[in-house]
């Protein structure tokens, strides 16, 4: 509970000053909505800082992507290039050797055991890498052989490496089990006798040599380098896609004379990049394969720093957007209620000078009737004092000094009119608009018949009565019919007319036939200080006053008008006000 | 002495117009401005007692062209709704005394009596 309190003050502290406008919370008069101005403001401004910050990171998002990945492509091609020229060079190396031997030894010395087992010992010490060595006659019978395996005379008439190697000469054979039943893969060179006929010198490689080739190459983690054949079996041993002459993951790819790259997808679901290059004259491909969790970990890294930055951005400018649009909102409210204020106290002057007005219409009224009165009463008296008849009658004298004392003191009251007006309360009551009108007309009715106004006023029996504040209507309408009169010369007609409308409102139009407005000063009509009337008089608050006081009761003035033609001032009042209007008591 | 009154307010100015007869005066009761300044024009008056508020023009104005064409004329103002401001404009033009309505007959009479003294 203590929490939930000291949260509350907490945001009570950073709550802008026009958080409440318009709510009970406060006195000020709502010019607009405030928050919804604030809302907006923070949304266009954080979409025209945010929009470019976005971009510029996803830019750079793109191309940092596009940057590291053509690295790692370009490392893993020269890497792969590397390891092909490697292995091209061991192949060739090892079928160069036989080639050596087959030209160097005569038939006679390769079919002799010992001596081919002396070869084998020397290539073994040579090269390294050479399990056995063979040679088969042109009828595929392995005639001679030195090496670990019983395969002396062996048939190898039908065996791929055999035909092939018969058919072009030399052969790099796949890695297969053969009769040994244990993977290995053969060099074969074919050598043609004098007598026309031909054999063929066979080499079995020991493929861990390869295996320690590729094994050497210094790779990251879970990346590895092996070789497959033409129909995707693996060549040599892996450690994550499966064992000798398992099958790869992906589909073996297109024949290219160049080192590529792909990018693929392994059996657990995780993307790779192959580097991979076909071994020329030999059916291996070499691969390269690389998990993109590992080679992408820099871009990882870079890409969680970029988003830090970016959130980091995003986040101070919408601090300064959040700070900016309160900082401006709240000057516009402070400024609203300033000359709200200024308009209040305005207004509250302007009040006083009418009801001034008000009260000397009042006192001329009724000081007239009051001093025929007086003088009636005088001339009674003074007869009284001429005439001898009447000189000692007390009683009548008494009674004709009290009429004089009561005429002196109504004259009394009636100049203190004014102090008696100093303060009025409004409140909202349900009023007749006709009557209100009435009264209007009844102080103003002596300057209209000077000025031979004609008055017409037209209000329709079943008019509703209106909830309203009596004062601010008597003050509307004085102003508005004041206003017209002015507009006005002699002989005018001015028509007073209401309507109820459908939605729950009445609108009253002040109709004159004068001088009219122009259209630019139309537009200007309601503002303070506004006045066309030079420097004869009006403040120019006048009209700003009524629309105040008419947007205080909730309702609306328009004016419409014709320069020559006359203007017309529509007042639109709702007729259930539903709450209370703010406090109006004039100062002092 | 001869005192015009000048009221739009018929009773009124008959009314006062006799109790100054009672009081020596010779008085003259109009009721607009205009009939007033055609009686100055016609005959010599050695008072006006005027309302600022007439029918057809305002008090101030005849109270100027009365200065203008017979400055011997002595003017004291009788108004209903004048303020204290309007009153010192028209001593300022050369109004000899201000009331307000309802005046009392002894110190009107005494105003007129008093400036007759003075010319």
């Amino acid at each position: 509970m203590i929490l939930i309190n000291r949260l509350t003050s907490i945001a009570d502290h950073f709550k802008p000053r026009f958080w409440n406008a318009g709510t009970s919370e406060t006195q000020g008069q709502i010019l607009f909505n405030y928050r919804k101005f604030w809302f907006s403001s923070i949304t266009l401004r954080s979409l025209v800082s945010l929009v470019p910050i976005a971009i510029l990171f996803m830019f750079t998002y793109v191309l940092e992507n596009k940057a590291i990945r053509n690295e790692n492509h370009l490392h893993t091609i020269r890497l792969t290039s590397n390891t092909r020229r490697a292995l091209t060079y061991f192949f060739e190396e090892r079928l160069d050797a036989l080639k050596f031997i087959v030209q160097e030894e005569k038939f006679e010395s390769l079919n002799n055991h010992e001596s081919l087992s002396y070869i084998l010992r020397n290539l073994q010490r040579g090269f390294g890498g050479i399990i056995d060595l063979g040679v088969i006659n042109a009828s595929g019978i392995q005639t001679n052989y030195a090496g670990p395996f019983d395969l002396k005379n062996k048939d190898y008439r039908n065996q791929k490496w055999f035909i092939g190697c018969a058919r072009n000469g030399s052969y790099l054979s796949d890695v297969f089990l053969g009769y040994r039943n244990m993977p290995h893969m053969i060099i074969a060179l074919k050598r043609a006798t004098p007598k026309g006929s031909f054999y063929i010198l066979r080499a079995t490689l020991d493929i861990k040599k390869f295996v320690q080739i590729l094994s050497s190459l210094e790779l990251s983690e879970k990346s590895e380098a092996f070789l497959c054949n033409r129909e995707g079996l693996l060549q040599t041993p892996s450690k994550y896609y499966g064992g000798l002459l398992n099958k790869i993951d992906w589909p073996v790819p297109e024949y290219s004379k160049h080192t590529q790259v792909l990018e693929a997808v392994d059996r657990s679901g995780n993307p790779v990049l192959i580097g991979y290059a076909y071994i020329e004259n030999s059916p291996y491909i070499l691969m390269l394969v690389k998990r993109n969790e590992v080679i992408m970990q820099g871009w990882y890294t870079l890409r969680k720093e970029i988003n830090w930055i970016f959130g980091i951005s995003v986040f101070v400018t919408l601090i300064v957007v959040l700070g900016i649009s309160t900082f401006m909102v709240n000057k516009i409210y402070d400024a609203d209620q300033t000359r709200l204020k200024a308009m209040e106290r305005l207004e509250g002057s302007s009040r006083l000078i009418s009801i001034g007005r008000l009260a000397a219409g009042v006192a001329h009224e009724i000081n007239n009737p009051l001093a025929v009165i007086g003088e009636n009463a005088g001339l009674i008296d003074d007869m009284f004092n001429l005439k001898k008849e009447y000189k000692d009658d007390h009683q009548l004298k008494e009674l004709i000094s009290a009429v004089l004392e009561s005429v002196e003191r109504c004259g009394e009251i009636t100049r203190q009119l004014l102090e008696f007006a100093r303060h009025f309360e409004p409140k909202i009551q349900p009023l007749q608009i006709g009557k209100i009108i009435s009264s209007v007309l009844s102080f103003l009715g002596k300057e209209a018949a000077y000025r031979n106004i004609q008055i017409h006023i037209d209000i329709p029996d079943d008019f509703p009565v209106v909830d309203s504040d009596h004062g601010s209507l008597q003050q509307i309408f004085l102003n508005l019919i004041n206003n017209a009169f002015q507009a006005m010369d002699k002989g005018g007609r001015l028509e007073i007319r209401a309507e109820k409308h459908a939605k729950g409102s009445v609108s009253i139009s002040i109709a004159d036939n004068g001088c009219g407005i122009s259209e630019e000063d139309r537009q200007k009509i309601f503002e303070p200080f506004f006045t066309t009337k030079g420097l004869k008089g009006g403040t120019g608050l006048g009209l700003s006053i009524t629309y105040g006081l008419v947007r205080k009761l909730r309702g609306e003035i328009s004016v419409q008008s014709r320069v020559g033609t006359g203007t017309t001032f529509t007042v639109t009042l709702p007729i259930k006000h539903g709450g209370d209007v703010k406090d109006e008591t004039l100062a002092g | 002495m001869k005192i015009l009154v000048v009221d739009d307010e018929q009773k009124l100015a008959r009314v006062l117009a006799e109790r100054l007869k009672l009081r020596g005066f010779d008085v003259t009761p109009v009721f607009d401005g205009a009939s007033a300044l055609a009686r100055l024009h016609g005959e010599h008056f050695d008072g006006v007692v005027l309302d600022l508020r007439l029918p057809d023009m305002d008090g101030i104005q005849v109270m100027q062209q009365i200065r203008e064409k017979m400055p011997d004329v002595k003017i004291v103002i009788l108004s209903g709704h004048a303020t204290e401001h309007d009153f010192k404009t028209c001593r300022q033009l050369g109004a000899a005394a201000c009331f307000h309505k309802p005046a009392k007959i002894t110190e009107l009479a005494k105003a007129l009596t008093d400036f007759q003294k003075q010319a």
